[in-house]
């Protein structure tokens, strides 16, 4: 899989802010705004260029209190649209 | 030759010595003649020279302090550290040119400086209140404002929306090529409501949440994205619809939208 054992960080290019429990976030560069939904906004907050993807799977598991399996189907779906996006982008552990 | 405007409490001293800016100034900007002390300065002047062929890449462009204003038939600039910028018009292009120059710096003050807001709206005057009809081109905007007919239409383009003592208002902008109605004055209106325009088959008002209310305000015209200061522009967002309502505005092409409107009102 694309994203085991790789850390997701955000792109400087996006700004973002959390209002009644959804992330809004403008990508900067082309002024075009997305919104994500309670468990997008739940991944997006985990992604400090600290956490692996595995560890906000588990986080998703516990959280939504889902199988692991669905927890890890729906975050790397998610995390590639944003990806696709240029949201977020992806680096090795170290 | 001097005349200064003032235009949502920013006030320009506009410098020239040629007749044609006194004649558009005269025509155009006559509610907004001020008498105050001027916060930034402009000289105009005319040349024969300019003639870009649209679309230019940037009409915008800045380096450090200084933004660049480019349109067709205009070359100015607006320095923000001395509050000082000029524009080179040719002729052809007036009025247009001086209007586009004009707008842009006052919407990048507003913007940049001022935290204030400048919508891609239509905003109407009805009663004691502004009613501010948001939307990009095609949305309906100019629909909704010929539909107005009791109301006096401030722009059908430009809504500016600043805030002051803890509230937050409008103010009237000059013709800038855009459709107004009625009598305009230069002072700070209190906003109703604001409204996402989407035409349909019914005319009714929908709530919607804050967070999408903050992806349809995302309406910011003219200035590139890059020079926006988008975290502060959220947060500035919210504060507004903290204390301004915004609804989903679904319409028809007739008056009775503004049943909806008074309706809520009541």
């Amino acid at each position: 899989m694309l994203w085991k054992g790789k850390i997701p960080f955000k792109s400087p290019e996006v700004a973002w802010r959390t209002v009644d429990g959804e992330s809004i976030i403008v990508l900067t560069k082309e002024s075009r705004v997305i919104v994500l939904n309670e468990v997008g906004t739940y991944i997006w907050e985990l992604i400090d260029g600290r956490r692996s993807f595995q560890e906000i799977v588990t986080a998703v598991t516990e959280e939504f209190e889902v199988s692991a399996l669905r927890a890890t189907e729906e975050s790397a779906a998610f995390l590639e649209e944003i990806a696709a996006k240029g949201i977020i982008f992806l680096k090795d552990k170290d | 030759m001097q005349i200064k405007i003032e235009i949502a409490e920013i006030v320009a001293a506009l410098t020239f010595n040629q007749e044609c800016f006194l004649e558009i100034l005269n025509r155009d900007y006559y509610p907004f003649f001020s008498e105050k002390f001027p916060r930034i300065h402009l000289e105009l002047e005319t040349t024969d020279e300019i003639h870009y062929v649209q679309p230019l890449e940037a009409c915008l462009t800045f380096e450090d302090d200084l933004c660049r204003i480019r349109e067709e038939y205009l070359d100015g600039f607006f320095d923000f550290r001395t509050k000082k910028g000029g524009a080179k018009i040719n002729l052809q292009g007036l009025p247009w040119a001086l209007s586009a120059f004009i707008r842009n710096v006052f919407t990048l003050l507003l913007i940049i400086e001022d935290d204030a807001f400048v919508f891609h709206a239509s905003a109407v005057l009805k009663g004691n209140k502004v009613y501010i009809f948001n939307g990009r081109s095609g949305s309906g905007k100019t629909t909704i404002s010929r539909l107005s007919k009791n109301c006096i239409v401030l722009s059908d383009d430009h809504a500016v929306v600043k805030k002051t003592d803890d509230n937050f208002f409008t103010y009237a902008t000059p013709c800038w090529q855009d459709y107004s109605f009625g009598e305009k004055k230069n002072t700070a209106y209190n906003i109703g409501a604001i409204f996402k325009l989407v035409q349909d088959k019914e005319a009714y008002l929908k709530k919607i949440n804050k967070a999408s209310a903050i992806t349809e305000l995302f309406t910011i015209p003219h200035i590139p994205a890059e020079f926006l200061p988008f975290e502060r522009i959220m947060d500035n967002y919210h504060d507004l619809l903290e204390k301004i309502p915004f609804y989903e505005l679904h319409f028809t092409k007739d008056d009775s939208f503004w049943r909806c409107i008074d309706a809520v009102e009541r």
